[in-house]
């Protein structure tokens, strides 16, 4: 059965997380933890595989940047089903990416417990380093005061930082971990700190935990903005893809890079087929095509290679963005594959990172009866 | 069968006439089938208009290159 209620913070929230997450450890839960920690000096966040408790110092569950989706990271972790008992923090997008990962046998949930936290939403890697930078203060504090920041932005919107969010967290209306054996939540009172677990969970971890109070109400608000900014994107995405042409305008700067592909938590293949010798011909073959259309755009085949990707990742598509902020260009990559996402999901009756038990489209074969 | 339909949806979705794409399951026995399936298709494919992406080139020219959602370029902080 499930619990829930807030952890103690004594009004240091991070300290009460590492606690918790020290506690993971040294009571033997898991064996080993992987979670954000502060790198540089506070400049930027990174996953990291943590065995010793002692070095959890810098850990920030609620990491306001995300340099990669960690499911990819999970996927490495799990897919040979290592036997050891693992502790992964994660954002609700990589849950979700994990759980298409696990439907599509690139990754495995036995042994592994999902500690989910709330997204407030997450900044460009630059863009942070920036912020912290510029900071005045202590360094090890500086985490901790823009994580009060944000928190205070939610309650009073038009605050918060200078700095905006990642596009696909403007548009995120998924904002709470679904599947999280244990859930860390920042929507509700800014003084708290929720949580959510299996109550002999609780029970191992000692943990006193107090009433909570409704957080249902800041959850179901953020929800509303985001989904209104969700729908006008997707809506200036429709009105803007009438042609080819249209299609083609979106992509016009790409230079066929892969940063896009290799970002993508869902673009498992190891060898893509973009990267084959198909994509790759012999000279010959590119004189020959500039001959007949007198001028070849170079590299070729650029709307090609988005077609291809979004017919491969677009029922699965769980909207983390990595693309676009991976692109060197800028390219508006989160509204395409979030809007041509969210078209397919919907025709197919899918959504992506949902739950274990419904199919992913492409992997499951039904009989139409004609 | 589910491959096409996604990518159907997709050409839906960018300004693509999705009955380019056709889908037939025919036999190696049914020649006839697969002989009239070709002209049905070639004959439906030659009452559209020409194909928009037949001069690539002219179309990259065209491009403006710098779209992106109005709605994603509110001030920090009015998105929440």
């Amino acid at each position: 059965m499930k619990v829930e209620g807030t952890l103690k913070t004594d009004g240091d929230m991070l300290t009460a997380v590492r606690n918790l997450l020290t506690m993971l450890l040294k009571q033997r839960i898991v064996d080993f933890l992987l979670v954000p920690q502060e790198i540089s000096h506070g400049r930027s966040l990174v996953q990291t595989l943590v065995k010793d408790p002692t070095h959890l110092d810098r850990a920030n569950p609620f990491s306001p940047v995300m340099p990669m989706n960690s499911a990819t990271i999970v996927s490495q972790l799990t897919a040979d089903k290592p036997g050891k008992k693992l502790g992964v923090v994660l954002k609700p997008c990589e849950i979700r990416a994990l759980i298409e990962l696990t439907k599509l046998g690139q990754a495995s949930l036995e042994d592994l417990i999902i500690i989910g936290t709330d997204c407030l939403g997450t900044y460009e890697v630059e863009d942070y380093a920036k912020l912290i930078e510029e900071m005045e203060g202590a360094a090890e504090e500086k985490g901790s005061r823009i994580l009060a920041e944000i928190r205070q932005s939610i309650a009073n919107p038009g605050t918060g930082l200078p700095i905006s969010l990642r596009s696909a967290c403007r548009m995120c209306n998924a904002i709470t971990p679904p599947l999280a054996d244990v859930t860390l939540g920042l929507f509700g009172p800014e003084d708290e700190i929720f949580i959510s677990l299996e109550s002999d969970l609780a029970q191992k971890l000692g943990l006193e935990l107090k009433e909570t109070r409704d957080r249902q109400e800041v959850i179901a608000e953020l929800i509303k903005s985001r989904t209104a900014v969700r729908e006008q994107v997707f809506s200036e995405f429709r009105d803007k893809m009438a042609t080819p042409a249209d299609f083609a305008d979106a992509l016009a700067t790409c230079t066929r890079c892969y940063a896009c592909q290799s970002a993508c938590p869902i673009c498992y293949c190891r060898v893509c087929f973009f990267q084959t010798e198909t994509f790759a011909p012999e000279s010959e073959r590119y004189f020959r095509w500039a001959e007949r259309e007198d001028a070849l755009r170079m590299p070729t085949e650029i709307l090609l290679f988005h077609l291809t990707r979004l017919n491969h990742i677009a029922a699965s598509c769980v909207g983390c963005g990595m693309c676009e902020s991976a692109c060197p260009h800028d390219l508006p990559l989160t509204t395409i594959f979030e809007a041509v996402g969210d078209g397919v999901q919907k025709a197919l009756d899918y959504e992506p990172g949902r739950s274990l038990e419904d199919e992913i489209p492409t992997a499951a074969f039904k009989e139409t009866g004609t | 069968m589910r491959r096409v339909e996604i990518l159907k949806a997709i050409l839906r979705q960018v300004g693509i006439d999705e009955d380019r794409i056709w889908l037939r399951w025919i036999d190696a026995s049914e020649g006839g089938l697969f002989r009239d399936t070709v002209n049905e298709m070639v004959a439906e494919l030659r009452q559209k208009d020409p194909n928009p992406m037949r001069k690539p080139w002219e179309m990259w020219q065209e491009t403006a290159g710098i779209w992106r959602p109005k709605a994603l370029d509110l001030p920090p902080g009015e998105s929440e």
